[in-house]
């Protein structure tokens, strides 16, 4: 109810003529039509009279932020998007006394988070330059405005982590390519703002877990002789002894998650480390026997 | 009038769940200490010779003891491998008293392993006898398999080989630690 009443008052300071072409627009928005409001806030535009109008501008940002609203999905909704957005912003600029101040900003935000879900929703279809795009408008429009009621550092580590998982993902359904360092960027990425952060360092852990264990299982017979063993052997060693640090950092964070457990004992187990191993292997049990304890 | 509800409805940012990678653990997968063990024993079927009285027939592997992922990875390599015009066959010996000759018998490590006992089973013949002990290396058997360093080893003891009727190859000795040669 509340544009309903700025929108009254500011259209009772415009010229008669504004007012006309306004109030129409408004109340097509108001009705529902919002293509029939489209179109007459931009003929409006057309117009300097229009255009110097601060009320003009904000009920275009409303009528395409609720156009891009209707066609989430569609081939247009990009373009509304973009449009509400210029709109609000150009009103920023005009605003002078700070009257829309605060309805812009939370409209600001409103499209800012629509950018981030939509980012989400792209990584989710492992479409990462769309989704790192989207990202970054996000940023771009919610940084300037964001007055630290959101953490900014708290999207950012689970969209990068989002990143890390889709490259896992990637390349699980295409082989023939290789996603793991990328994957693994996306959540040194993570590390770097939070370096004990769970999920990254149990990530990077199996990463590098999975490409030893990977290299020895795909060995043909014939692929390696036992005379070359040794150097081979020295390769997969180094790959589970570079997951270990991270696998442990993550066993800091929580040493009663299970795949955790498994990942250091698995590690330990290929490192040939086997009383390690069985410890960690032991303290599973323990969590597994008193999870069926408590039912 | 039907007017719209205008109100700023706040966006909720969606959570994408962290999709955690999937690991390969010694209790549910593949084991890779017995794919590395497998080629091992199948690599001694290439760098040891045997008389010639064992010389026809399929290549035998025998595996004493429980450990079912050898077993696995060994019959796996024996559908596509062969040596040399030979195809493989993989004997599983649960008993003592299961144990008969074969080109190669790997003993799986167990504590209750009684290498004199083996060695009676075995006979004069020519078996390949690998095992996993320490000291084994000394009670008949004629490479021993051990870690070091995390990485998988063997010893080899030239003696036993002479003894019956086994020829190692040079380049198998150089990767070896020589014990008693």
């Amino acid at each position: 109810m509340r544009l309903l009443t700025t929108l009254f008052i500011s259209l009772l300071f415009c010229s008669a003529q504004a007012q006309n072409i306004l109030d129409k627009s408004f109340k097509k928005y108001q009705g529902g039509e919002l293509k029939e409001a489209q179109v007459l806030i931009d003929s409006a535009l057309t117009s300097e009279l229009y255009a110097a109008e601060n009320v003009t501008w904000y009920l275009k940002g409303f009528v395409y932020k609720d156009l891009f609203k209707e066609s989430q999905n569609e081939p247009q909704a990009e373009d509304l998007r973009k449009t509400s957005l210029a709109a609000f912003r150009q009103l920023i600029k005009m605003d002078t006394s700070g009257q829309y101040k605060e309805e812009v900003i939370q409209n600001l935000k409103f499209l800012a988070t629509t950018y981030y879900n939509d980012a989400m929703r792209l990584l989710k279809q492992l479409d990462f330059r769309g989704a790192n795009t989207f990202y970054s408008n996000f940023i771009a429009i919610y940084s300037p405005i964001n007055d630290g009621s959101f953490s900014l550092l708290d999207s950012e580590l689970k969209f990068h982590l989002a990143v890390g998982s889709g490259y896992v993902q990637k390349q699980k359904s295409d082989s023939l390519n290789d996603y793991s360092q990328l994957a693994i960027a996306a959540f040194e990425h993570v590390l770097q703002l939070d370096s004990m952060n769970k999920d990254a360092n149990y990530n990077i852990g199996v990463i590098y877990y999975n490409e030893a264990v990977n290299r020895i299982l795909q060995l043909d017979y014939d692929d390696i002789d036992i005379l070359a063993f040794g150097k081979f052997e020295d390769e997969t060693i180094a790959l589970f002894k570079k997951s270990l640090p991270y696998m442990r950092r993550a066993y800091q964070t929580d040493d009663q998650d299970k795949n955790i457990l498994e990942g250091l004992a698995g590690i330990h187990f290929s490192l040939r480390e086997f009383e390690i191993s069985d410890k960690y292997k032991r303290e599973l049990s323990a969590i597994e026997g008193s999870n069926s304890k408590g039912g | 009038m039907a007017g719209r509800n205008i109100v700023f409805l706040k966006a909720s940012l969606i959570l994408v769940g962290i999709m955690c990678c999937s690991f390969t653990t010694a209790n549910e997968g593949p084991d890779i200490n017995a794919k590395v063990k497998a080629i091992f024993l199948y690599n001694f079927s290439k760098y040891v010779e045997w008389p010639e009285t064992m010389a026809s027939g399929r290549f035998r592997i025998g595996i004493y003891g429980d450990y079912p992922a050898i077993r696995e990875e060994l019959e796996k390599m024996s559908k596509i491998k062969r040596r040399g015009d030979r195809s493989f066959e993989i004997m599983t010996f649960k008993s003592m008293d299961e144990i008969e000759p074969t080109h190669i018998l790997y003993v799986v490590k167990n504590s209750a392993v009684d290498m004199s006992q083996i060695s009676k089973r075995l006979g004069g013949s020519s078996t390949l006898l690998v095992t996993e002990g320490d000291g084994f290396i000394n009670k008949g058997a004629h490479i021993n398999l051990y870690y070091e360093n995390n990485k998988q080893m063997m010893e080899l003891n030239p003696a036993t080989f002479d003894q019956h009727g086994l020829k190692v190859s040079t380049q198998l000795l150089s990767i070896s630690k020589v014990v008693n040669g």
